[in-house]
């Protein structure tokens, strides 16, 4: 009955994030234990401020490290992230790991040609020669759909509408074919039709390279058309992790299936909105101890958390933080 | 491009127009002229009335304005009623030691600022930029004619005697130097007011290279080069500094214009033969030939000044674009 099991792309060990605030340093992202697997969509949701941005950047160490400490352990290929030197680190960054970031107006420079931005990538980890280069960024474009990859070689950022710069950030994301891409919320800064396109792209694009994605999402809608795994994120913490289908099929955590109650359906009979009452907590005064979401389901006895939450396992592969996941029910009205 | 430069040049006709008039308007309401002062006591007065009359300064100003602008467009700048001299003449052999203190001014306060921009950009919330501030901030409390002051006791023959005090060059290295030992001796003697008018204008430079470094450096192209692998040392040149340069670039014919003005108080602390004392001292004079020509320069001056901004800007920047 033991599978054989697949090994694991990249795993995080108990990470800890924390940035500094007035000199105290304060966990944003708080004991995360993850395995993203190879050839997978890995989304990791969450609110606004839950941390999931902050353990995306972790992983290639892209935060300040003057405000920010990071600890815990990143495997890849067997070694710790974490401990590489600054130098042995940009050998990853770009050839192995890559990101696309959420605003595609700022993430490009503005003063330089969109062709040698792509070819940025390839300085740094090919040995190709000028003519290689542009060939290759020639042909990224046209991956990613651009129908003039000459035109838009020569133009400047400014100059391409925010649908084609997302896709020329996702051209520099792909250029060295990394085994794992970091997508933070890609799709939050475009318009409904060209979030699909883009989403679309990065799918055709993953299977086509059998690379793995992150995708950092407060997107539901998006979690469901893209991942294959999910994890929840609040408050720093994973609270529910399992398969796609599962996660939409049975939620557990409250925090979950609060959020799957938010969303509103254009045959509600319900007029109003289900928001969760309150708000994710500031860094500053995020709660350190207990079942971190109790605090916005006040009608929750505390007897029904843990006092020290830990996870329990559903179903094979389904995991669920704290107790409370057993007697929850929603407020009534 | 090219026409919109000459657009602009002749948008500059109507401006400089405009301020001359104001200008005489100002100037017909100072008490006393160009012969308050100037002459015997013991003159009868009718001889005074007389050459009020002569020099036309008995004229209501509109009409003593019609007479100087037309004289201006025939190429008579008039006469200097100090020097009794063309006020080209008067003007042409000061302008150039002026232009010369200007340049020398302007260099030294883009090799203090640009420096010390980039390490307080670079090193920012650290010891490093904290000094720096504490530079900013000295410079910016200090008044250009204190600071003169200060400099004239600590260094010039007052004080320490490294630097001469008054004039442009040494009459003994003028009579009997290599070019090169004259051109030395105009350093030397330029040093002190030079750097009294480069510390105001470096504050402006340094505060606005800074912000935009610390800005750039948390912008999201410099988190994707980072994503890319591009070293630190590589991203900071190529990604912060450049982005960064752009408003310092289109900024210097602003500081340009700046300089050239600043350097009327500089040249009256340090006494030195330049426009800008002669601005001054013609004001006192009621010398106003001098003075309208000289309004006139730094006029035309400060608008060629941000026209040159305009076009700097256009060319380090490819999002912008005049046609």
């Amino acid at each position: 009955m033991e599978e054989k099991q697949e090994k694991a792309l990249i795993s995080l060990r108990n990470l800890q994030v924390s940035f500094k605030i007035e000199g105290q340093y304060y966990n944003a992202v708080d004991g995360v234990d993850l395995e993203i697997m190879p050839n997978e969509v890995f989304a990791i949701v969450g609110e606004s401020g839950s941390g999931k941005t902050a353990l995306a950047l972790s992983i290639s160490r892209l935060h300040n490290m003057n405000y920010t400490r990071i600890s815990g352990h990143i495997l890849y290929n067997d070694e710790n992230l974490l401990e590489l030197s600054e130098r042995r680190l940009n050998k990853i960054r770009g050839a192995d790991i890559s990101m696309i970031f959420q605003d595609p107006l700022t993430s490009l420079n503005p003063l330089i040609r969109v062709g040698p931005q792509i070819e940025e990538t390839l300085v740094y980890h090919t040995n190709m020669n000028k003519t290689q280069k542009k060939e290759r960024a020639l042909e990224l474009l046209n991956q990613v759909g651009i129908r003039n990859p000459d035109v838009t070689y020569q133009s400047y950022p400014h100059e391409l509408s925010g649908g084609m710069r997302q896709r020329a950030v996702i051209a520099v994301a792909l250029a060295c074919k990394p085994s794992l891409v970091i997508a933070d919320e890609p799709t939050t800064a475009l318009d409904v039709t060209l979030q699909a396109q883009i989403l679309d792209l990065l799918r055709a694009l993953q299977r086509e390279m059998q690379s793995s994605v992150i995708l950092i999402t407060h997107d539901l809608g998006v979690v469901a058309e893209m991942a294959t795994r999910v994890a929840v994120m609040y408050a720093g913490q994973i609270v529910e992790m399992a398969s796609a289908q599962q996660l939409f099929k049975n939620p557990r955590h409250p925090y979950t299936r609060s959020l799957l109650a938010s969303i509103p359906h254009a045959d509600s009979e319900n007029d109003r909105l289900n928001a969760i009452k309150g708000i994710v907590p500031t860094l500053k005064y995020l709660p350190r101890q207990g079942c971190r979401f109790s605090h916005r389901t006040p009608w929750i006895p505390q007897s029904e958390h843990e006092a020290d939450p830990k996870y329990h396992e559903v179903s094979p592969g389904h995991k669920v933080m704290c107790t409370c996941h057993e007697t929850f029910r929603f407020e009534t009205a | 491009m090219y026409k919109t430069i000459l657009r602009r040049f002749l948008i500059m006709i109507p401006q400089l127009f405009v301020i001359t008039l104001v200008m005489f308007i100002l100037a017909s309401q100072m008490p006393g002229d160009a012969l308050t002062g100037l002459l015997d006591p013991n003159m009868p007065l009718h001889v005074i009335e007389q050459m009020r009359e002569d020099m036309g300064l008995n004229l209501p100003w509109y009409e003593q304005y019609t007479l100087w602008i037309a004289g201006m467009f025939q190429g008579d700048f008039g006469m200097s009623t100090t020097h009794r001299r063309p006020v080209e003449e008067v003007i042409g052999e000061r302008i150039w030691n002026t232009f010369f203190l200007g340049i020398f001014s302007l260099t030294i306060t883009y090799l203090i600022a640009m420096p010390l921009g980039v390490l307080a950009g670079k090193y920012d919330r650290t010891a490093l930029d904290k000094a720096i501030a504490i530079y900013i901030f000295m410079a910016l409390a200090m008044p250009t004619i204190v600071l003169g002051i200060v400099l004239i006791f600590l260094f010039s023959p007052i004080g320490t005697g490294w630097f001469p005090l008054g004039g442009t060059v040494s009459a003994i290295v003028l009579s009997s130097g290599t070019p090169f030992e004259i051109f030395m001796s105009r350093l030397h003697h330029m040093a002190l007011p030079a750097i009294t008018g480069a510390l105001v204008s470096t504050i402006g430079i340094i505060f606005m290279l800074r912000a935009n470094i610390v800005d750039k450096k948390a912008s999201d192209y410099v988190s994707l080069a980072r994503s890319k692998g591009v070293p630190d040392r590589v991203i900071f040149g190529k990604h912060i500094l450049r982005n960064s340069l752009i408003p310092v670039a289109s900024n210097i014919g602003l500081v340009i214009a700046f300089t050239f003005t600043g350097t009327v108080f500089v040249e009256m602390i340090f006494n030195f033969p330049g426009i800008g004392r002669l601005f001054l001292d013609s004001i006192s004079l009621r010398d106003f030939p001098v003075v309208n020509v000289l309004v006139l320069f730094f006029a035309f001056l400060t608008a060629v000044g941000v026209l040159l901004s305009d076009i700097i800007l256009t060319i380090v920047d490819p999002r912008i674009r005049i046609r």
